[in-house]
């Protein structure tokens, strides 16, 4: 005999990835290392302002750096030129990273010299933002030529972080973009988040930026 | 965009929760999908019926309980839907200081499965 019966689970989808995450989290805390997860659009310049990151950080702090791309071990080299550890995750048509995946490439990390781990995602104003990957914070990083439209246009990207760069300033007196429609959209959702506008091709605001960096590392 | 790996996972979870209720099959799966998810169900149909095949989950359905996107103000504490909140701000006292309250959940709720009917004293010849 068999009888149907309805089940409760109230289960988030994701619970697996969340209890990755927060193993990947202790790891982190355990080692004394603060994770971020920059994530923004391909071309947004992520792997421009770990670059900038690097050079601009006090001398005593190590960084190492894990980059998400569908293929290709272009970013990882791009990083290695600046003496920084890399390991390079391929998602292999993945639209994102997700814990499991931060996972292994940790392991692939000397951990000992590290202050600081930068994740960089998959290049999507979509996917990664679901996906928690036990890192401290999330930043995106966004672009004036990808328009003043993108928080209205992709809600979930601009909700899930915590600090908004805003990459190619320099830009502003050639393309469109109205700072006044790009902040509203976010202050409107995300009230919270900061705004930190500068051009990786200038410098100008970079040093917002790492003050905010410097900031987060001296509480770990 | 992502509903591959979400479908994996809610494969899993379904299965995991099914075998521990020493379930024989489901038949529905109910899933709550936030309007801010990002996920299109007859994306999501699509992998589960090619995933459950050969699982205790084959043939079942997934039925979807669309939760609407609203962000609450954190000015009043009332209620306005994501589309006019993030381009008005909030509709009773027009603050533009919101925080989304709901829309993002992907949630496996429950399940519908056929168990035996007294799965506890026959646990042991069901098994295998």
């Amino acid at each position: 005999m068999t009888v149907e019966r309805q089940i409760s689970v109230l289960t988030p989808i994701l619970d697996a990835n969340e209890r990755l995450a927060a193993q990947n989290r202790r790891a982190l805390d355990l080692a004394g290392i603060l994770g971020l997860n920059l994530m923004g659009s391909p071309g947004a310049g992520k792997t421009s302002v770990l670059e900038n990151t690097f050079d601009r950080l006090p001398a005593d702090v190590g960084v190492a750096v894990i980059e998400g791309d569908i293929a290709s071990q272009l970013d990882a080299d791009r990083v290695a030129v600046h003496g920084v550890q890399a390991a390079q995750i391929n998602t292999e048509g993945g639209c994102h990273l997700d814990a499991s995946m931060v996972q292994e490439a940790i392991t692939e990390l000397d951990l000992s010299p590290i202050d600081l781990l930068l994740v960089e995602n998959v290049g999507n104003l979509v996917c990664p933002a679901g996906f928690a990957l036990g890192t401290h914070h999330s930043v995106l990083v966004a672009s004036v030529p990808e328009g003043d439209d993108k928080p209205y246009k992709y809600p979930g990207m601009f909700q899930s972080v915590e600090v908004i760069l805003l990459n190619k300033i320099d830009l502003l007196p050639y393309v469109r973009f109205d700072m006044d429609r790009f902040t509203n959209g976010i202050t409107r959702v995300n009230p919270a988040a900061e705004i930190i506008p500068l051009s990786c091709e200038t410098g100008e605001g970079i040093e917002g930026w790492i003050s905010w960096l410097v900031e987060r590392l001296s509480k770990v | 965009m992502h509903e591959l790996a979400i479908t994996r996972s809610l494969l899993n979870l379904t299965l995991a929760r099914a075998q521990s209720a020493g379930a024989v099959r489901v038949s529905a799966v109910h899933v709550a999908l936030g309007e801010l998810s990002g996920l299109v169900p007859e994306c999501i149909d699509l992998y589960w019926s090619e995933m459950t095949r050969g699982t205790s989950a084959e043939g079942s359905r997934v039925q979807y309980r669309a939760i609407p996107a609203m962000l609450i103000c954190c000015a009043c504490g009332s209620l306005t839907h994501f589309d006019t909140g993030q381009l008005f701000g909030c509709e009773h006292c027009g603050s533009q200081e919101l925080k989304l309250h709901s829309g993002d959940e992907i949630t496996l709720e429950a399940l519908d499965a056929v168990l035996e009917d007294d799965p506890v004293s026959e646990r042991g010849s069901d098994d295998g």
